[in-house]
């Protein structure tokens, strides 16, 4: 193989890999969000993602809307259906857990099966799909680039900006950073941080969400389909550091890159144990991830 | 003296009641126990499967049953794993008193059940997973292992099946293998590159995919920068749907033959659209007169199920239990041995062709017997393209 071809592929795996791992930010930021700000582990996270692909599909296939209307429709139909959800989930079941880190998981799994099975019932039998939004591929000296996967990303990117200034710059932001620091120096502040918990919690099931309506497009959409997307969004939490939403990011494009470049040169069966294993490695070496702090 | 007879009168009760048991459990029942996936990434496979049980099922209930009991089926949900599967067989056996076992989508675990039914000397009729390790059992120990019967195609059957689109309709020097992660997989590679390099058409690249994957960025990557002259995709599983619907909108424009799968049916290609465009897949079974079963099989299952029929899972299930159905008649008895007998005579018309099982038990495959057809779908509508018996439209190539 001619070198020029050698540079073209790995080019192509980088790109690729970051358009990819860019789409799986969205999920893995609102996971981070809650073991930062919470400091529990929710695995109901993936049945929030799967709610969000269902909602969109139920809105789009109503309506005729042109592409970039059908993007940002889909993305604010997930977000908002999310939301509405996972905010009593987050007060009936995950606060009345909360005293104990083992009792919160398995409710938040609990409440995934629910989840899962009510629209295995209610929808379930049939595989559905949605067209792409964007369709055709772009051609950039020989890399090649699907639209769709491109403006999902840069999308997603700028859902990721917005979250971050307003975590930066909003008067909800700083009470959400001040919880994660100190919850009871917070509340002597006069912060109610239970309210701060359950608005984190349904932004983390919003972020589920619209990854969903950005990614839905591109899968298929079945009631199990939150559990790949989860152990995916696990491995990038840990990897960019539980609680920080800046290694999360950083983390998603390393994840993407490492998963497409070994589907590409060893197949993606190898996928899965080679990112796990980094995240092993990573653990045993820098326990707090990338860029993380030591929560537990 | 009165002691006597108190006791024989009790003996006399108590083996009168296991006489009575023996008979109440000769009912009219003839039950069949179906070792299917019910859940996970091969459920839809599963539950198309159970569609033709039950309708074989219900027509030969219809008619009076076999031998005069009405056959009940028993369903046991494998999720696709060999444990699961052995358990079921044995519940199947021995706490639900099949007579048989029928079904089974993964060879792994149609392997590890033909040892529980090798030694619980019970008949498995394998309706659907190819593994040629399955009936090589037949002929590496024909005593413990005759109870193994397959109306399934063989992994070399299924490869057989995209041979014409590669010779005939696009005459390509190359292809691309990719598949789903599987022992099935594996043995359908092996039994591709043999057939191909005999044929001089060579393997430019292979690649395995996890059953339940949906990002195919990589492997379409990969297959871009080989240039095959065709794709060959033997995705059986939901991952199929993605891959199918993440080559489209990557405009591969490389021709692709997808071997039978959850895709290739008509429910599947209505939903993806646009997306469905210019897929090309080889059926084992269509609305085509293959004999003179299929065609009112298919207006009877369409009518019952509300969806065309996926033509293997569907069809092959339904064929299997007519075919177990048949032997046992023919016997005249349910002793396994001599349905055994008769079923190794088998001349079967069925609805996909006609079944003739050879030594090791397996359907025989080709003109005459079991065949194929190939279909493309276009703008919704699905074309017959071989054999020119059958075919009504020619190859189109995507034009994009």
């Amino acid at each position: 193989m001619e070198p020029s071809q050698i540079i073209q592929q790995i080019v192509q795996i980088v790109f690729s890999g970051i358009v990819v791992g860019g789409l799986y930010s969205l999920a893995a930021v609102g996971l981070t969000l809650i073991l930062g700000v919470m400091r529990v582990i929710n695995l109901a996270h993936g049945s929030f993602f799967m709610l969000g692909a269902f909602a969109t599909y139920f809105a789009l296939t109503q309506t005729k809307l042109n592409p970039i209307l059908c993007l940002v429709t889909a993305v604010l139909v997930a977000v908002l259906v999310v939301f509405i959800i996972a905010i009593p989930i987050e007060r009936l079941v995950i606060r009345r857990a909360k005293t104990d880190l083992m009792r919160v998981s398995v409710a938040s799994f609990a409440v995934a099966m629910v989840l899962e099975e009510a629209v295995r019932i209610r929808w379930g039998k049939i595989y559905r799909t949605l067209p792409t939004y964007i369709p055709a591929t772009t051609n950039f000296y020989g890399v090649a680039f699907d639209n769709q996967r491109l403006v999902a990303s840069l999308f997603s990117l700028l859902i990721i900006i917005g979250l971050w200034l307003y975590i930066k710059k909003a008067r909800f932001g700083m009470a959400m950073r001040m919880v994660q620091q100190d919850k009871e120096m917070a509340s002597l502040l006069g912060i109610n941080a239970n309210l701060v918990n359950v608005m984190v919690f349904g932004l983390a099931g919003a972020l589920a969400g619209a990854a969903a309506s950005l990614l839905s497009p591109l899968y298929m959409i079945y009631p199990s389909m939150g559990w790949p997307i989860l152990l995916k969004s696990f491995a990038i939490v840990i990897l960019g550091g539980m609680g920080s939403v800046g290694g999360t990011i950083f983390a998603s494009y390393i994840f993407g890159i490492v998963e497409i470049g070994t589907a590409f040169f060893f197949g993606s069966q190898w996928a899965y144990i080679t990112v796990f294993l980094i995240m092993i490695v990573i653990l045993l070496i820098r326990p707090k991830g990338f860029f993380g702090k030591d929560i537990f | 003296m009165q002691k006597i007879l108190i006791t024989i009168v009790c003996l006399i009760l108590i083996v009168g009641s296991g006489s009575l048991a023996s008979v109440s459990a000769q009912s009219n029942e003839l039950k069949i126990g179906v070792i299917i996936p019910l859940s996970g990434p091969a459920a839809v496979i599963g539950h198309r499967m159970s569609c033709g049980f039950k309708l074989a099922a219900e027509q030969l209930n219809a008619k009076g049953g076999v031998l005069g009991k009405q056959i009940k089926l028993i369903e046991w949900d494998d999720m696709t794993e060999p444990e699961r599967g052995v358990t079921g067989a044995k519940k199947l056996i021995n706490t639900d008193k099949v007579w048989g076992l029928i079904g089974i989508f993964r060879s792994g675990v149609a392997l590890a059940v033909a040892e529980v039914a090798a030694a619980e000397k019970t008949i498995y009729m394998d309706t659907n997973a190819a593994s040629p390790d399955i009936t090589a059992l037949v002929k590496k120990d024909y005593n413990k292992y005759k109870y193994i019967f397959r109306n399934a195609s063989m992994a070399t059957n299924f490869q057989q099946t995209a041979v014409p689109f590669l010779t005939d309709i696009t005459k390509a020097k190359n292809y691309f293998f990719i598949a789903e992660n599987s022992k099935f997989s594996h043995d359908l590679f092996k039994a591709t590159k043999e057939t191909y390099d005999g044929l001089g058409i060579k393997c430019i690249g292979e690649a395995y995919v996890d059953q339940a994957a949906s990002e195919f960025t990589g492997e379409l990557s990969r297959i871009r920068y080989s240039k095959p002259d065709v794709v060959i995709a033997s995705i059986s599983t939901v991952a199929g749907i993605a891959f199918q619907k993440q080559y489209y909108d990557a405009n591969m424009r490389i021709p692709h033959i997808n071997l039978p799968s959850v895709v290739c049916a008509k429910e599947v290609l209505n939903e993806l659209g646009n997306q469905g465009n210019y897929f090309t897949f080889v059926p084992f079974c269509w609305d085509v007169p293959i004999t003179d079963k299929t065609v009112p099989f298919y207006e009877i299952f369409i009518k019952k199920f509300g969806y065309f029929p996926e033509g293997y899972s569907d069809v092959r299930g339904y064929d299997g239990l007519m075919i177990l159905a048949d032997g046992i008649k023919r016997a005249g008895t349910l002793e396994v041995e001599k349905v055994i007998k008769e079923l190794e005579k088998t001349d079967f018309k069925g609805v996909a062709g006609r079944y003739v099982f050879d030594e090791t038990h397996q359907s025989k495959w080709g003109e005459g017997y079991l065949r194929n057809v190939i279909v493309q779908w276009i703008n919704g509508k699905a074309y017959v393209i071989w054999p020119k018996v059958f075919a009504n439209a020619t190859y189109i190539k995507d034009p994009r």
